[in-house]
């Protein structure tokens, strides 16, 4: 469209008129084995409107009377999973987009059977699916869906992607309380303590059969005191199994006037025990870890504890004088143990100083992120780094030191295979933990501010799900990384050549 | 874990002073099999499971009425054993029976034999509700992705299952896809039935609707919905009260759209023939009602009155898809007054504390609790009148003259009804009966009872006549009869 037309139409207010007369075809076939895919259904959307057609008996389909310019075409059929990536190109009236080549992958099905140790099926055992997955730059295991036996035992996940996948059954969540005996876990390929190195291969298209046979477990009690209970209060004491499978099974029970408690039913095995008072005006509560074995557990003192004030300051350093404009602060005190407290409770009027309500004594880390051109440059608690490693805070604990300057640099540079510009993921490091991870446009350039002085090595990578940014090894194995030097004020260029994340 | 299958029972809780003890076995209710690892419990936390013969037995219960049932998957339970305890003699062969589970299973295709995934099929089942028979729907399940799917837990009865009714989310185009709704044909299932019902389903044409909102406030959001009979649909209003419904399937729909400003309600509605092409033009204007008043007087003889706020009053109309809004009262429940109601043709709804009943309710000498009446801008006040002057109802029930236990049903000429039973002497009493003629009767199970079908009440029923009076008791004789479940 010319120039002038541009001008024209943004003078009058309306949109340019797109024109109807372009066409595209193509086929949808299997990614697996190529072969043709009847009835898939295929989406082409223009600019304000969208058209479709199934493909006929050849996989072959054509649509008419599209609008010419950029066009996104996908294709969906039942038993092939989505497209992760949908097409573009560009519609010209006089030249039809020809031979629009559609792969779709087949699903996988994982279906089996559950049974006990008589060959009866379990109805209502809870099957747990678990992928392996990239979780914050490391390979960790995910629930990634669970579902319910019907009343012959069997289950059925059907529409999977390839991937590394566990499957685990337990007993119906709740018989236990019923009296009846608990039924141990059982994973497939094995115990997913192993991590994600044992999990099992499943390719596309892929349709196994995994069947289960639980064993009754002995099932134990739990009991101890919670201390620091209003007399007058109610309050919970909850069991969680700190194995991922099982974690959606946890038991529970009140805590009694005199404090004590008793959760019956429980299975050997690892947990978490926590109190919580539930009084809302005075948010009280206990954590520990407890491990159950070849009998019961008692004795288990827990007491229950208001959260403390943490206070802290927040210092400015800017050689310009410059504050944030509108500062929204993220901020999370983070503990190994899974505890999370994240938000400020409150400011002072020149935002310099804050307090954070309802921290559970323990060992934390901080995360910060301030609004950009700023970056977090320290956070120290009586002198120790809270960025890099956790420090204990408590009752009495002084204040949270956070430091936040707009004297950082920038890294900006293009990501290229073969010398031609393609889009990828740029992951930077600084002294050898990940810094900053950004997607490039699509002609593969990208720009990454805020960046604390320093230096830093930057990679590409073709598909961010796959790369273990956080895992030293990993990176030390697969990374080919490029130095840049970020000075104050000042933006580095570098130029990456993007690389395969390899597979698992 | 075989010295766990190898325990006949186990005993959960310690009694304070054990004394006696019973055993029996489960049984299949159709074949009379033996049901082994069955689990039998007691009212009182008592467990055993029953061993390879289907046999149980409790040791060290407490003397008195035990209550003794069983579960077993795929089982179903029947009414519980209840047995009376002696002590020093033990008792045998308490038979507790399970009947078992029925299962339809199936496969859902769409006209090209693709699966269905997805989609729901839905269990209707014949049973008697408002002492009418009808197919009530009592639970659905949906498809998997080979549009397989299957009904378990099923008791034995008349049913009717039917697939493609609901909208669903197609997994083929990822839109969501209308069919017309397939049913089987009506299928009489026993106990432990199994047996298949496939569908295949043919998609519908689906149309848009869209028009105009005026009267739209500035500072409100109106929600519109377009209720039809094969579901319900959304859609987002535009900042000139556009509208534009899509994938609406062919049938008789109403449009409702309602936004809240303060406390007061606005309502527009209208009703939409969807057909084969697309609908334009519909024109909505929200209307914000007008007020309705009432007053209530209470006919207490014992000077009893009532105790505010304990009742509400609605107006509901056959016509309209959104009852009114919920009555505001004046501090002494003396009168009441129900805001925002559009022009229509409406009957009262009122919840009536007990002993209380609505006595009557009229709009102008015409009876606003029973039939519907027109109300307009200017209706006069609603009479209401509560009381609590009531008889009551008592007798016995006997069996081809022998005492027996049975349901009791009484029936006044205006469709109300109340229920009680007789013990197993056949005496009863069925109290808070407003005074009136009504017609009784005695049944082996009131759950099949259709006493709202004339014409099954006369082939059926043995119905004697009671006239009640405030403050009376009248005595009858009523001949217990089986109510056919058919």
């Amino acid at each position: 469209m010319s120039k002038w037309l541009f001008a024209v139409t943004a003078l009058l207010g309306v949109s340019p008129v797109v024109a109807q007369n372009c066409s595209a075809d193509g086929t949808v076939v299997n990614s697996v084995n190529h072969a043709a895919i009847a009835r898939a259904h295929v989406t082409v959307t223009g600019k304000d409107d969208s058209s479709f057609v199934d493909t006929d008996a050849s996989g072959k389909w054509r649509i008419g009377n599209l609008p010419c310019g950029h066009v996104n075409v996908s294709a969906v059929r039942p038993g092939f999973i989505r497209m992760p990536q949908i097409l573009s190109f560009e519609a010209a009236a006089d030249s039809p987009l020809r031979d629009v080549k559609i792969e779709l992958t087949p699903q996988a099905v994982l279906a089996g059977r559950v049974l006990d140790d008589q060959g009866d099926p379990i109805q209502g055992a809870q099957v747990n699916f678990m992928t392996t997955r990239i979780i914050n730059g490391i390979r960790g295991i995910q629930s990634s869906n669970s579902m319910i036996t019907n009343d012959l035992g069997e289950y059925r996940f059907s529409g999977l992607a390839a991937g590394k996948y566990f499957v685990c059954a337990n007993g119906p969540p709740g018989l236990v309380a019923n009296g009846a005996p608990s039924l141990g876990e059982r994973c497939y390929p094995g115990p997913i303590d192993g991590g994600a190195a044992g999990a099992m291969n499943v390719s596309a298209g892929y349709e196994g059969r995994v069947d289960f046979t639980l064993s009754p477990l002995p099932a134990f009690h739990v009991s101890g005191v919670v201390s620091g209970h209003p007399a007058d209060g109610t309050g919970l004491v909850t069991l969680t199994p700190r194995r991922l499978a099982a974690r959606l099974s946890g038991l529970a029970a009140p805590i009694h006037p005199d404090g004590t408690f008793v959760i019956r039913g429980v299975a050997p095995g690892p947990y978490t025990i926590s109190a919580r008072s539930a009084q809302f005006d005075d948010r009280l509560m206990a954590v520990a870890p407890v491990d159950v074995g070849n009998g019961d557990v008692d004795g288990i003192q827990l007491r229950l504890q208001a959260g403390v004030v943490v206070t802290g300051t927040l210092k400015i350093v800017s050689p310009l004088g410059k504050k944030p404009e509108k500062p929204q602060y993220s901020l999370f005190l983070k503990s190994s143990d899974g505890t999370v407290r994240p938000g400020i409770s409150g400011w002072d009027d020149t935002r310099t100083s804050f307090s954070i309500d309802d921290v559970m004594p323990g060992n934390y880390r901080v995360e910060f992120s301030p609004p950009a051109p700023f970056y977090l440059k320290s956070a120290t608690l009586g002198g120790h780094d809270m960025v890099a490693s956790e420090v204990p805070i408590g009752p009495g604990a002084t204040a949270i030191e956070l430091v936040i300057s707009d004297d950082g640099g920038i890294i900006e540079g293009d990501v290229s295979v073969d010398d031609a510009p393609i889009s990828g993921w740029v992951v930077l490091e600084r002294n050898g933990i990940p810094s900053r991870n950004a997607a490039t446009d699509s002609k593969g350039h990208f720009r990454i501010d805020a960046l604390p002085p320093g230096d830093y090595q930057a990679y590409a990578w073709d598909d961010n799900t796959k790369v273990e940014y956080a895992n030293p090894e990993w990176m030390k194995r697969n990374g080919k990384g490029v130095a840049a030097s970020v000075a104050p004020g000042q933006t580095a260029q570098v130029k990456l050549v993007r690389q395969v994340a390899p597979p698992e | 874990m075989r010295l766990l299958a190898a325990i006949l029972f186990v005993v959960t809780c310690a009694r304070a002073q054990p004394q006696c003890a019973a055993e029996g076995t489960v049984v299949n209710s159709v074949t009379n099999a033996p049901i082994p690892r069955a689990r039998v419990t007691d009212s009182k936390d008592a467990v055993a499971l029953t061993d390879e013969t289907g046999r149980w037995r409790f040791d060290h219960l407490p003397c008195g009425s035990l209550t003794a049932s069983a579960s077993r998957q795929n089982f179903l339970a029947l009414a519980p054993q209840v047995v009376q305890l002696i002590a020093g003699t033990p008792l045998h062969d308490v038979t507790i029976r399970l009947a078992p589970q029925s299962v339809i299973t199936g496969r859902v295709t769409d006209d090209h034999g693709d699966a269905v995934q997805n989609t729901l099929v839905a269990v209707r089942v014949s049973r008697v509700s408002g002492g009418v028979r009808q197919f009530e729907q009592a639970n659905a399940v949906r498809t998997n992705d080979i549009g397989e799917y299957r009904i378990a837990g099923l008791p034995a009865g008349k049913y009717i299952f039917c697939a493609g009714a609901a909208l669903h989310q197609d997994m083929r185009t990822q839109s969501f896809q209308a069919y017309r709704e397939q049913c089987s044909t009506l299928m009489t299932v026993p106990a432990g039935y199994s047996g298949s019902a496939d569908f295949q389903l043919v998609p519908l044409l689906t149309s848009h609707v869209r028009g105009a909102i005026s009267g739209i406030p500035e500072d409100v959001s109106p929600q519109l919905v377009l209720a039809c009979t094969s579901g319900s649909f959304s859609a987002g209003i535009g900042a000139n009260g556009e509208f534009d419904i899509a994938g609406v399937p062919p049938g008789a729909c109403t449009i409702l759209v309602t936004a809240f400003q303060e406390s007061d309600r606005l309502v527009a509605t209208q009703p939409v023939e969807v057909g084969s092409s697309d609908v334009e033009g519909v024109r909505l204007h929200m209307e914000r009602g007008f007020n309705v008043s009432g007053t209530v007087r209470v006919a207490s003889s014992t000077g009893k009155e009532i105790e505010p706020p304990q009742f509400s009053a609605s107006l509901r109309s056959s016509k309209m898809p959104i009852d009114s809004m919920q009555s505001v009262w004046n501090a002494e429940s003396s009168s009441f007054m129900v805001p925002g109601v559009l022009p229509g043709d409406y009957r009262l709804q009122l919840n009536v504390p007990p002993p209380f009943y609505l006595k009557s309710a009229t709009m102008d000498g015409h009876d606003i609790a029973h039939s519907e009446a027109t109300i307009a801008p200017g209706a006069p006040q609603i009479e209401v009148t509560f009381s609590n002057e009531v008889g009551e109802i008592a007798g016995s029930v006997a069996d081809i003259d022998v005492p027996a236990a049975a349901g009791i049903i009484v029936q006044d000429t205006s469709g109300r009804h109340w229920q009680g039973r007789a013990d197993a002497s056949g005496s009863f009493k069925i109290a808070g009966i407003p005074p009136g003629d009504y017609k009784v009767s005695a049944w082996d199970d009131t759950a099949n009872v259709e006493y709202s079908n004339p014409a099954w009440m006369q082939l059926n029923a043995k119905v004697v006549s009671a006239t009640v009076q405030a403050g009376q008791t009248t005595l009858i004789t009523l001949t217990r009869k089986i109510a056919p479940n058919e």
